[in-house]
């Protein structure tokens, strides 16, 4: 994983690493909240991400390739730990390809407002890096850790006058992320600056659209897109931050959603010249153990 | 040994699925009459069919007409020969809009609910 746990998230292609999800699959009245690939969802569950696959490419004919996970594992309905990793494959033509696990992270997680008829959800993290080794710092992850305190938030579009919009919903998560170690004046103590980090998604859920405005009766696969847009932006707020120019990534794509798990596949678009000179793409495979084990693996420890 | 990770933890997990039925949310598959239609005559009763078995007991249906009117001629009951279909025995609904209201409960206790209208045409 490179630089913080959100430049991450938001960074430039090749150079850097890409976004670690933490998600779970939100249900708040007749809205579900699918996983979102580039950044978190608004609630808990009992879930998996596996895998994750990010793929890359980078200036010179550089490539780097993520397989990532993700274990979401409820302590009380409303509270979650979250436990994201992954491995990364950094492809350079012409040197030995470099290979290691990324930077872990570790997230406490509160959905504290959720409320059924308005289609809403909040909740409340705190998100922790932990920096490894010299493998994971040889395929760009931090020397140091990152804490990040965050918000997220979720809105459905039931309450909108016009039907053909109701099955639109927003989510959304901002981040401060504290470095553990503040970048120095000379840049060169393997720091990182303090940085702000957002994500916000546009969705329009097929599956609303038919159960709840019109049933156009629709193929069973087709029923279950819900097509989106994923836009994820990263800027430092403090200097130096000269190596680390803000970043924005835009991710269209499409999400298959069944009953168990979830299919993801969006574009990585960079949207501005440092977030990096090509288009990658990432694809995600996503469990919702609280359906697939409700009796075992998928309820809360303390229910 | 480390690019076995996600392999070996792939494994395991589908091997926990297969061995546990999965018991989703009971999402509204099919309504009739269907979600947000026109319809020349109401059926008798009002059908939700969902995605999982649903506890009847605790779930809600209504439907009502434009002043609020409850329109069910009977109380909620589940399809004898389907544990996914809730039955909703209807009065004879003059043309108008309709709006129902559903709270399902599934087998496995996961709550969902939704509303939608369908209008009988004049």
């Amino acid at each position: 994983m490179s630089r913080s746990a959100f430049a991450v998230l938001l960074a430039c292609a090749g150079m850097l690493g890409l976004p670690h999800p933490a998600g779970a699959h939100v249900v708040a009245g007749a809205r579900v909240f699918p996983v979102t690939l580039t950044f978190d969802d608004p609630g808990v569950g009992d879930e998996v991400t596996l895998p994750q696959i990010v793929v890359q490419p980078g200036a010179g004919g550089q490539t780097e390739t993520s397989i990532q996970w993700e274990y979401d594992k409820r302590i009380t309905p409303m509270t979650a730990l979250i436990y994201n990793q992954g491995y990364d494959i950094l492809h350079t033509p012409g040197a030995k390809t470099q290979t290691g696990l990324e930077n872990a992270f570790l997230t406490g997680k509160w959905q504290a407002i959720t409320i059924p008829s308005t289609e809403s959800v909040v909740s409340l993290g705190v998100i922790q890096e932990f920096s490894g080794g010299p493998a994971t710092q040889a395929v760009g992850g931090d020397a140091f850790g990152a804490t990040a305190p965050t918000i997220y938030a979720g809105q459905g579009g039931g309450f909108l006058p016009w039907p053909m919009l109701r099955p639109l919903a927003v989510t959304g998560e901002v981040n401060y992320v504290i470095a553990n170690r503040r970048l120095n004046s000379d840049e060169d103590n393997g720091g990182n600056p303090n940085a702000l980090t957002a994500g916000l998604s546009v969705q329009y859920s097929i599956p609303y659209l038919q159960s709840q405005v019109k049933d156009y009766h629709l193929p069973d696969f087709i029923g279950r897109m819900i097509p989106l847009v994923e836009f994820t932006w990263y800027t430092p707020t403090e200097a130096p931050a000269s190596g680390q120019p803000s970043t924005l990534t835009i991710a269209p794509g499409v999400i298959y959603l069944a009953d168990t798990y979830q299919v993801g596949l969006e574009a990585l678009i960079p949207g501005n010249r440092a977030a990096g000179p090509h288009v990658g793409a990432i694809l995600q495979v996503h469990f919702f153990l609280d359906d697939l084990l409700p009796n075992s693996l998928g309820k809360p420890l303390f229910p | 040994m480390s690019r076995l990770i996600p392999i070996l933890a792939a494994a395991l997990l589908l091997g926990l699925a297969a061995a546990s039925p999965a018991r989703a949310h009971a999402q509204l598959r099919a309504a009739d009459p269907a979600v947000g239609s026109s319809i020349a005559h109401a059926p008798p009763e009002l059908s939700l069919t969902f995605s999982e078995s649903v506890e009847p007991a605790f779930c809600r249906v209504t439907v009502t007409n434009s002043a609020g009117a409850p329109m069910n001629s009977a109380p909620l009951h589940i399809d004898p020969q389907n544990a996914k279909r809730l039955l909703l025995p209807l009065k004879a609904l003059p043309p108008g809009v309709y709006t129902v209201t559903w709270h399902a409960t599934s087998t496995d206790t996961h709550r969902t609910q939704g509303r939608f209208q369908f209008t009988v045409a004049p």
